[in-house]
């Protein structure tokens, strides 16, 4: 009795006349289609009644295509699913498209289409729990933040449903999102539907439903639910970065306790008379393999600024290393700039005997100060340095977190519940 | 299992489970009634309305680890349609329901009269707590018999007529399904209790082969 039963089975179809417009009519659905479209006049019919009763004539001329069009199929998610009945409803802002699709081994999907962006939708089978009075919703520990709600009124319907239809019908439609996840709810009269659905990108439907490509709308804006392209990228980002923050404090780390900081010269630089002249240093020597030097320069100025243009000369070969520094420091009653330290550095300097070439400019209230100290240190640890590698570090996240914003900022602006808006 | 042949055409009935006390002759389509061993016909079975149903008598699948056998239907109506509640055997003995609705499968089994309010107290939006866990009564309709194949626990009527209450629950991992059905004659409520599913948490095989679809 089983094998007999294993060999295909033709699906039935019934098909009737139009008892409007005498066109023929077909329900392919059996045991589950409700209503069914006339495909010529758009008159509602019973499916179940015996004379198949004309429940609403089409008044309105006005008619939509859909893009994906009735009894086309496609392969979502390795399931083939054929489009059965067609729907175009509409808020006090715009209208949208939605696509019921069916398959006998799966039940029932809609597809729904809001400015060329497209989710999945299927039923719900707990109450989600809401917060903040109706703020957001937790499901499965996700959190579905209030999107949009408002009333949305059938504008056309093309297909068999297992629901009774109906044009003009309203219902109140709340939509919550967690992206690439939303959670919509329908309340029509007493009754109310849960749906749950994720973002499908265009290019899938396109391909699936083998529609021709001018065919589809182009995605316009932000779709409620389309992932964020940088959200991911962030949450790659972390790690990396983290680990080379963490790297470079290691190295620092170990730069400063193997840094010799060794003091190599010191000297003050005084003006006669008023001025500065330019002056030749003491020899001195630098010992200890190749390395960083650094001069610091101290000036007690107000209102004033000091450049010492420096040369670091080998007193062998006479090459000279620049290693300028400034000091400048201005302030008034409440405010400052500028310091009265300056630093300068010079880079892989080797071993040898060395004098300082210095040549003083100053400008400002050159009064305010009479003498500069200065100090040469080799081997230092270099501060600014950590500096420059954590703005590299923290410069390609920080542009992805605000291209973020920017496309969280877009999506929202669809929403009457944006986060991101403070009007009103 | 035990085999008698049809009081009606003499086609041989197949009785899976001692719990089968009704059966429509799949040769002749008499109802067949069974008291003890002896078999009474009373009644014939109408055409039963087509549909696209993946399932049949015959489908095998697992629940919970345990092996079930599709054994009987019964086809109820609503204002809103039809449904199939298919009568499943486990190998141990047991038996459950698998609800098919709108394209959606459920399946349960049956709690008794326990957890059943007074069907007075049954207002939209009600809640309880069945297995520890809060559920809201979502949804009543008034069903009323269609037809039936196969083997079931008891003696399908032609003029059955209940009210069913669905319940939906706030756990949202679980998919948990309840259903209580109060029957218009004054018959003890019966709840269900289980989960939604679909065919492939079910492992179902031997299903129909929908040419075009498969």
């Amino acid at each position: 009795m089983a094998k007999s039963e294993s060999k295909n089975i033709k699906p039935k179809v019934k098909s009737f006349n139009c008892p409007n417009c005498g066109a023929p009519v077909e329900i392919k659905i059996l045991g589950q289609t409700l209503n069914v479209v006339c495909p010529s006049c758009k008159s509602i019919i019973d499916a179940n009644d015996p004379n198949f009763k004309i429940l609403q004539k089409a008044v309105s001329k006005k008619r939509y295509s859909a893009y994906i069009p009735i009894g086309s199929r496609g392969k979502l998610h390795g399931v083939i699913w054929e489009v059965t009945g067609f729907v175009v409803k509409r808020d006090p802002y715009i209208s949208w498209y939605e696509y019921l699709l069916f398959n006998p081994y799966h039940g029932y999907r809609w597809l729904v289409e809001v400015d060329g962006h497209f989710t999945l939708f299927k039923r719900l089978h707990s109450n989600p729990k809401s917060f903040k009075h109706d703020d957001y919703l937790i499901h499965r520990k996700e959190k579905f933040k209030k999107f949009n709600a408002g009333k949305a009124t059938i504008d056309y319907v093309e297909g068999e449903f297992f629901w009774r239809v109906k044009r003009g019908e309203a219902s109140n439609i709340t939509d919550y999102i967690a992206p690439p996840m939303g959670i919509s709810r329908e309340i029509k009269g007493k009754e109310i539907n849960w749906t749950i659905g994720h973002h499908v990108e265009a290019e899938a439907i396109q391909h699936a439903f083998k529609i021709r490509d001018s065919k589809l709308p182009y995605p316009i804006g932000v779709g409620a639910l389309q992932p964020s392209a940088y959200k991911d990228v962030v949450k790659k980002m972390i790690v990396p970065m983290s680990w080379s923050i963490l790297i470079i404090f290691a190295i620092q780390m170990v730069r400063f306790t193997m840094a010799k900081n060794t003091l190599v010269y010191q000297g003050n630089i005084t003006k006669t008379n008023r001025n500065f002249s330019s002056l030749k240093t003491e020899p001195f020597t630098v010992s200890g393999g190749k390395s960083n030097i650094m001069l610091k320069a101290y000036a007690p100025l107000q209102n004033a600024w000091v450049y010492l243009d420096t040369l670091l000369v080998d007193n062998k070969t006479q090459k000279g290393i620049p290693i300028s520094v400034e000091v400048s420091y201005y302030s008034g009653s409440d405010w400052s700039e500028g310091s009265r330290n300056g630093k300068a550095y010079a880079f892989n300097v080797p071993d040898g005997e060395y004098y300082l070439n210095i040549k003083p400019q100053e400008g400002g209230n050159t009064r305010s100060f009479s003498n500069v100290t200065i100090k040469l240190y080799r081997d230092v640890v270099i501060l600014t340095n950590i500096g420059y590698a954590l703005v590299a570090i923290i410069i390609g996240p920080a542009f992805v977190f605000f291209r973020r914003r920017s496309f969280e900022v877009k999506r929202w602006s669809n929403s009457d519940y944006s986060p991101y808006s403070h009007g009103e | 299992m035990l085999k008698l042949p049809c009081p009606s055409c003499g086609g041989p009935l197949e009785f899976r489970s001692k719990t089968t006390l009704f059966q429509v002759c799949s040769y002749c389509k008499s109802n067949i009634i069974r008291a003890d061993d002896s078999l009474e016909k009373i009644g014939e079975m109408a055409e039963l309305p087509e549909d696209l149903s993946p399932i049949q008598i015959g489908v095998t699948g697992r629940h919970k680890g345990k092996k079930f056998y599709v054994a009987g239907r019964i086809i109820y109506g609503w204002e809103d349609g039809i449904w199939n509640e298919w009568y499943l055997l486990f190998a141990d003995g047991k038996d459950g329901w698998l609800a098919e609705a709108q394209g959606e499968l459920m399946i349960s089994f049956s709690l008794g009269s326990i957890h059943c309010p007074n069907q007075s107290e049954m207002i939209l939006g009600k809640t309880l707590e069945i297995g520890g866990e809060r559920c809201t009564l979502s949804d009543i309709k008034e069903i009323k018999y269609i037809g039936s194949e196969g083997e079931l626990p008891f003696k399908a009527e032609r003029n059955y007529r209940s009210t069913i209450y669905d319940f939906t629950f706030s756990n949202d991992t679980l998919n948990l399904f309840a259903s209580m059905e109060y029957p218009d004659r004054d018959d003890s409520p019966f709840a269900y209790y289980g989960k939604y599913t679909d065919i492939r948490k079910l492992k179902l095989q031997n299903m129909r082969r929908l040419e075009g679809w498969i």
